[in-house]
């Protein structure tokens, strides 16, 4: 008897061909699947051209060092607008009350072209998308080419009419960094009121809504705090962002995670987890600090726990129309809103991204964990002045520093200069050396 | 009748990202081990074989040889027919 005449089964939703096999939706639980070529076929996946050479080696390739990009990405960052009154002292796309946006055209032809290259999800962000009176065409929009639209917002003018329309969105996170004055000394605005009471209104809506919690120096001591108002809303996530000295962060290298928060971020979230029984989750660019405490290489690689996967699994269009690899660094790779653009550049662009694991120096180059850390956040690494260079953050980048106080010199970096923005600033400090 | 490989899943990501950077680290998943991760698998393969629902159309961004392009990419003129 089969198991769909039992009432169980997968619903699927969409499915695309890769090298490997595919990348399948699960319209519920909301999952994307790799799945081998065998699988395709039994799925009724016609024979690919992307088929080539034999089944097993293409799966043996997946996170080994002949691994190639993905077709298209899964997820793209659609930063709809540099918007946003809040002002927070570490905004990483340098909001502003008049900053630039995509037209709401723009945005459409945006996410036609990212239909037809297979991505799943788009993340909508800013500035403050809700803010924007067309967002919810946006959303609209994306759902009608099959694509699921997710935002991020800060909840500042977040109405109970607003909330009610965010049923169109799959998750929605709201960011907290802190609770009550922890929020304003992280962000340098009081807005918890404001955020505390968006989560509550959307809470009311629908269930997918988390807290996005931005770990800094000075917000870690906070996170039990954050942990515990997820529980009580019944938040369905707390996902921890990594700070990245970027946009107006870029001169607050001194929020950076210490080495000994680095080390303490992994286990911390596991307690969190336990404590509050939340469901946690830590940005790609803390995969150094979870690589560093030796989980299990197998459970990782199944649960896609990876590193920088700028260029590959991810992508990011900015307000001013441009593809780039990570909404926080590297070059801009075509402009978004011409069409086709997108398709033409994705299959030989983000080298810079790409070529890490290939090209990576000492520690990154004898990691056991290299093609899954692939060798941390590249944003990170260019903010401190060499886009090519190990995470500065890392543990073991700063034990192998420690031992080799000459430094360590990227072997790209030798022949080119940091590629695009933000940040690649010579002379930029270095994350202090600690025993 | 010929019978078709089983066929395995590779990896499973769970959710959506609403998020600037991707999701790294899903805590609650990797904590439990690879033996997890297997079992997972497993169960996940059976699962997916016995769909619930209508075959989906292929979405058409790997190289339009899946032949679908689908509802997804209707609206704008169908897949991109590149390979790697």
């Amino acid at each position: 008897m089969k198991l769909s005449e039992l009432g169980l089964g997968l619903a699927i939703s969409r499915k695309r061909a890769e090298s490997f096999g595919g990348i399948v939706e699960l319209r519920w639980p909301r999952a994307l699947l790799h799945v081998d070529r065998a699988m395709m076929r039994r799925l009724g996946e016609p024979e690919s051209a992307l088929w080539q050479g034999g089944d097993d080696d293409a799966v043996a390739q997946l996170d080994g060092p002949g691994a190639q990009p993905l077709s298209g990405p899964t997820e793209v960052h659609v930063v709809l607008s540099r918007r946003c009154s809040a002002g927070c002292t570490g905004c990483y796309v340098d909001a502003t009350p008049q900053g630039a946006a995509l037209s709401l055209d723009e945005a459409r032809r945006i996410l036609d072209e990212l239909s037809q290259m297979g991505v799943f999800h788009v993340a909508l962000g800013g500035g403050e998308a809700i803010d924007l009176d067309y967002l919810f065409a946006v959303a609209s929009h994306a759902t009608s080419v099959g694509i699921v639209p997710n935002l991020t917002t800060s909840g500042l003018g977040l109405t109970a009419q607003m909330a009610e329309r965010c049923k169109a969105f799959g998750q929605i996170n709201v960011s907290i960094d802190g609770i009550g004055d922890g929020y304003a000394r992280s962000r340098g605005f009081d807005g918890y009121r404001h955020a505390e009471k968006a989560l509550r209104l959307l809470r009311t809506v629908k269930k997918e809504v988390g807290v996005n919690c931005v770990v800094s120096r000075s917000s870690f001591d906070g996170l039990g705090g954050v942990a515990a108002l997820v529980r009580e809303l019944k938040l369905n996530e707390l996902e921890l962002l990594r700070f990245k000295p970027v946009g107006r962060g870029a001169s607050a290298l001194d929020e950076e995670l210490t080495l000994e928060q680095s080390v303490a971020i992994y286990p911390l979230a596991q307690k969190l987890m336990l404590r509050h029984r939340i469901r946690v989750k830590l940005d790609c660019s803390f995969a150094p600090m979870v690589f560093w405490h030796q989980p299990s290489a197998a459970a990782a690689a199944f649960f896609g726990v990876q590193g920088c996967v700028a260029g590959d699994v991810l992508a990011a269009v900015s307000p001013e129309g441009q593809l780039m690899g990570c909404s926080f660094a590297g070059p801009p790779e075509a402009d978004a809103r011409v069409p086709g653009e997108m398709r033409a550049h994705w299959r030989d662009g983000f080298r810079d991204f790409r070529a890490f694991a290939a090209r990576a120096p000492a520690p990154c180059s004898s990691c056991d964990y290299l093609h899954l850390c692939r060798g941390g956040c590249r944003a990170v690494s260019n903010a401190h002045g060499d886009f090519h260079a190990p995470d500065p953050g890392c543990p073991k980048v700063i034990a192998h520093r420690a031992a080799h106080p000459e430094g360590i010199v990227s072997k790209v970096h030798q022949a080119s200069p940091a590629p695009g923005k933000p940040g690649g600033k010579p002379g930029a400090r270095s994350l202090p050396v600690l025993p | 009748m010929k019978l078709l490989p089983r066929g395995r899943v590779l990896r499973a990501t769970f959710g959506c990202n609403p998020n600037s950077s991707s999701l790294g680290v899903d805590v609650t998943f990797l904590l439990f081990g690879a033996t997890f991760a297997s079992a997972l698998a497993l169960a996940l393969g059976a699962l997916l074989r016995s769909p619930k629902g209508a075959e989906p159309a292929s979405t058409g961004a790997a190289g339009g040889s899946t032949g679908g392009g689908g509802a997804e990419g209707s609206s704008s003129g169908g897949a991109g027919g590149r390979a790697r």
